[in-house]
């Protein structure tokens, strides 16, 4: 997979320069070029549209006033993408929207996928990315947070330690964290389905094949 | 954990971020061992279940317009 906002291209130096120098092209560039990835990543750390959505607002009001800081040691992007992250963990926070803290057992309102070791539907439904979103806000934030860089931003982890501002080891051992928080909170959430007799929801996939 | 060396190191394959030696002893010790075998599946398919939320995903409407609003308020405050 590649990153989406394509960490250390050299053009966002330039682009960097002009917007700070007053360039509102060259600001509007770096919006179009970089809005997808602040909001995508915000939709999956804080797990709403409408969060999402002032988040990447907020994002690109701060990177606006703060170009002349930009000082290039990293890439616009990796600049960019930490901003992202701190205002999308400070919103998740704030809402404390999370349905469950790190290793709680299931509970109503956390998902059960139908079953995980099922092919995903190559196009996704609404209802799949719903449930994959409900998914990761289980999650611990500091999981939270380099799983959404590594599976949906497609980034290495070098890139992610430096979004981050952890060691490679830390970003290796967080990701494992978030992957085996995962298989647990489906393990438990079916444990809990199987126990109180109730159903896991079916795939579109399993209901075309039964 | 029992071991969490090597489903950490699973982990990092599943990202292609292990290199050669590394993957080779891994490989070594996921054919002896039926629990990292199991935990290699689990973590399959947990990426496949992650990738049902694939489509790309854009701002809503007017992102731009609102933003350019955004921005000019933050001028004026700051004049004041």
């Amino acid at each position: 997979m590649e990153t989406k906002m394509t960490i250390g291209a050299a053009d966002d130096a330039a682009l960097a320069s002009g917007a700070a120098s007053g360039d509102e092209r060259a600001f509007k560039e770096i919006v179009s070029k970089h809005k997808a990835a602040v909001y995508s990543t915000a939709l999956r750390i804080t797990g709403s549209a409408a969060d999402a959505d002032e988040v990447a607002q907020d994002v690109f009001v701060k990177v606006y006033f703060s170009l002349r800081k930009f000082e290039a040691r990293s890439s616009l992007a990796t600049w960019i993408y930490r901003i992202a992250v701190n205002a999308a963990l400070d919103r998740s926070r704030k809402n404390k929207k999370r349905p469950a803290t790190a290793g709680e057992a299931f509970r109503e309102d956390m998902v059960c996928p139908s079953d995980a070791s099922s092919p995903p539907n190559p196009a996704g439904s609404a209802a799949d990315a719903e449930d994959v979103r409900r998914l990761l806000l289980s999650l611990d934030e500091k999981y939270r947070a380099p799983l959404v860089l590594r599976e949906y931003e497609g980034m290495k982890y070098d890139e992610i330690s430096r979004v981050l501002g952890i060691s490679v080891g830390q970003v290796k051992i967080r990701i494992f964290r978030a992957r085996e928080e995962i298989r647990n909170n489906i393990g438990a959430c079916r444990t809990a389905m199987k126990d109180t007799g109730i159903k896991a929801p079916q795939s579109e996939d399993t209901k075309a094949k039964s | 954990m029992k071991c969490e060396k090597w489903r950490i190191m699973l982990s990092v394959a599943e990202d292609s971020e292990l290199d050669g030696r590394d993957s080779a002893v891994l490989a070594a010790h996921v054919a002896e061992c039926r629990d990292c075998r199991e935990f290699a599946d689990s973590l399959r398919a947990i990426r496949a279940e992650l990738s049902k939320d694939s489509e790309p995903l854009a701002p809503p409407e007017f992102f731009e317009t609102r933003l350019a609003g955004r921005i000019a308020s933050e001028k004026s405050r700051r004049a004041s």
